[in-house]
């Protein structure tokens, strides 16, 4: 070898342009042989190579139209051969109903269990209450920690055709690893994919957003509105991903911390323990911890109800707010909760028993 | 016709519903054939590589034998069908040239071990962030990569046609796609 002195970088470009010489290439293939690091390279380079390509030219409406009539010409020959095959068919079915008949009537003595089998398919629905939490196991091993007020279903096929789950509520999921088949949940506008991975899902049809968290690993997102799949976005490790529903958009919250949405700065429930990470906050009421991490009064009243199944009812617009930050471990009642925010903003609160309500005013100051 | 699950989707297709059928090709097809071409680098081969899948997919709707998702069942034959053509092409190459070839081979044991799920969980978001980090380029490199990649001009071409040398378009090229790579690099699944 006579030019050891070359550049890789600039025969990987000349290669990808296709202008590379046959010298060039031969550099290029001992290069991609010696080390697999180098081959990593490569083909990173060359898949984005491949991805920055032009616009996609799929042509997809004279494709369909090209496809459209292929279905149709094979429909016609699927007919023809069918009509001249009739006659050995019919000679195969009755030989075949003869065994048929014979093994029938062994059959008959153990039978009524085995053809009484039913084949359709039937859901599993976990519900869980006002005030009651749940954990569970799926048929795949991924586990779910179901919040209170959650109804989740599965089909009796669930992991054998493919793993989806639909969600009304609050629900974590652990989800057990398996790149043959995806684990869905449809929460309603939106469907959530993962293969394995843990994350947390809001969706309660009182509330206006579906929030997504992701505590490791990737998900992803996609709207059901939308037929084409554009809507769809990539979840990372702590990242957030709210969907208002009105609106049917998608907003993300990147490693926490700066909440864009926060208006007013969120006020510290202290003598409480706090965490840093807002992912940790989202999937805490599964170890029955009630957390707060900016969340505005409503927010909160709102989780509040669901945890002890009671009524809340704001008097006054300007409670609203207010917006908390803090974590109970392991509290019983929902006084002491409340007790907790007296402590940092003027309330006052009456409590109807009978009606299980809870009404919350603005104290005078 | 929205919001239809797999299920009920196939069930629409055995009952000869076309309009479903139709609704879910044109939903499926772009993204598809945009991952043909990863592998072949030919549009129309890419293209009819896809349609075959689909007609058989059509054709073999009654049988039960899908037992992953509908994407996940197209993705995985479109690549099975792209992987057969490059190895044909391979036995075609190694009379006339060993060097590209093995290449191919190469480029071919590469991709086999990577997973279409994932690669299918990035498909329709890649096309937006390339199209912004092309545009975020510096001008003269934007310029060079898209006469390049979209106007198909070749390294001298662009030389010519922007005065400077060979040398510099190819530099140029390559800053370009190591922007994208780098843009790219929480999309790009081998790892």
């Amino acid at each position: 070898m006579e030019k050891l002195n070359y550049n890789i970088d600039d025969i990987i470009t000349r290669h990808l342009l296709g202008e590379a010489s046959s010298e060039e290439q031969n550099l290029l293939l001992s290069w991609l042989k010696d080390d697999m690091q180098n081959q990593h390279y490569f083909f990173r380079m060359k898949e984005v190579w491949m991805a920055s390509q032009s616009k996609n030219k799929s042509e997809t409406s004279a494709s369909w139209d090209n496809l459209k009539v292929r279905m149709e010409k094979n429909k016609n020959i699927e007919l023809n051969t069918a009509t001249t095959k009739t006659y050995t068919k019919l000679f195969r079915y009755a030989a075949f109903i003869a065994v048929l008949t014979c093994i029938g009537f062994f059959a008959y003595r153990y039978s009524s269990k085995i053809f009484n089998r039913k084949t359709e398919i039937t859901f599993t629905e976990i519900k869980t209450s006002d005030g009651q939490k749940k954990e569970i196991g799926l048929p795949d091993g991924t586990k779910v920690w179901v919040n209170s007020g959650t109804s989740l279903k599965y089909s009796s096929d669930f992991g054998q055709v493919s793993r989806e789950i639909s969600l009304q509520g609050e629900a974590y999921f652990d989800v057990k690893r398996d790149t043959s088949k995806m684990f869905i949940v449809r929460a309603e506008n939106i469907t959530i994919k993962v293969l394995g991975t843990s994350f947390n899902v809001k969706c309660y049809p009182e509330l206006k957003t579906i929030e997504t968290t992701v505590i490791s690993g990737t998900v992803s997102l996609e709207s059901t509105e939308k037929a084409e799949g554009k809507d769809i976005v990539i979840l990372n490790k702590k990242e957030k991903a709210t969907f208002l529903k009105n609106q049917q958009k998608m907003y993300i919250t990147k490693n926490q911390k700066d909440d864009q949405k926060s208006t007013v700065e969120p006020i510290e429930l202290k003598k409480l323990a706090i965490s840093d990470e807002e992912s940790d906050y989202i999937a805490s009421w599964k170890d029955q911890s009630l957390s707060f991490n900016n969340e505005s009064f409503e927010e909160m009243a709102f989780k509040l109800q669901k945890w002890y199944n009671v009524k809340i009812i704001i008097k006054d617009d300007k409670l609203k707010n207010y917006r908390y930050k803090g974590k109970f471990d392991n509290i019983k009642s929902i006084f002491e909760v409340l007790q907790v925010i007296k402590l940092t903003t003027p309330i006052s609160y009456e409590y109807n028993e009978k009606a299980k309500e809870i009404i919350i005013k603005q104290a005078k100051e | 016709m929205q919001n239809l699950d797999d299920k009920r989707l196939l069930e629409e297709f055995r009952n000869n519903n076309l309009e479903a059928f139709e609704q879910f090709f044109k939903a499926n097809q772009p993204s598809l054939v945009a991952y043909a071409n990863k592998f072949l680098n030919d549009w129309e081969a890419s293209r009819d590589i896809v349609q075959e899948v689909f007609l058989s997919l059509w054709e073999n709707k009654d049988k039960n034998s899908i037992n992953t998702s509908l994407r996940a069942y197209l993705f995985t034959s479109v690549r099975n069908q792209c992987v057969n053509t490059i190895k044909h092409k391979i036995v075609v190459q190694k009379h006339s040239d060993s060097t590209l070839a093995q290449l191919r081979e190469l480029e071919l044991n590469y991709y086999g071990s990577e997973n279409e799920t994932h690669l299918r969980l990035f498909e329709n978001e890649i096309g937006k962030k390339i199209e912004e980090t092309i545009s975020d380029l510096p001008e003269q490199c934007r310029i060079t990569f898209e006469l390049s990649r979209f106007e198909g001009l070749k390294s001298q071409e662009i030389a010519k046609k922007m005065e400077v040398s060979v040398r510099t378009v190819e530099t140029q090229i390559y800053r370009a796609l190591k922007v994208l790579k780098e843009s790219l690099k929480d999309y790009l699944t081998f790892f």
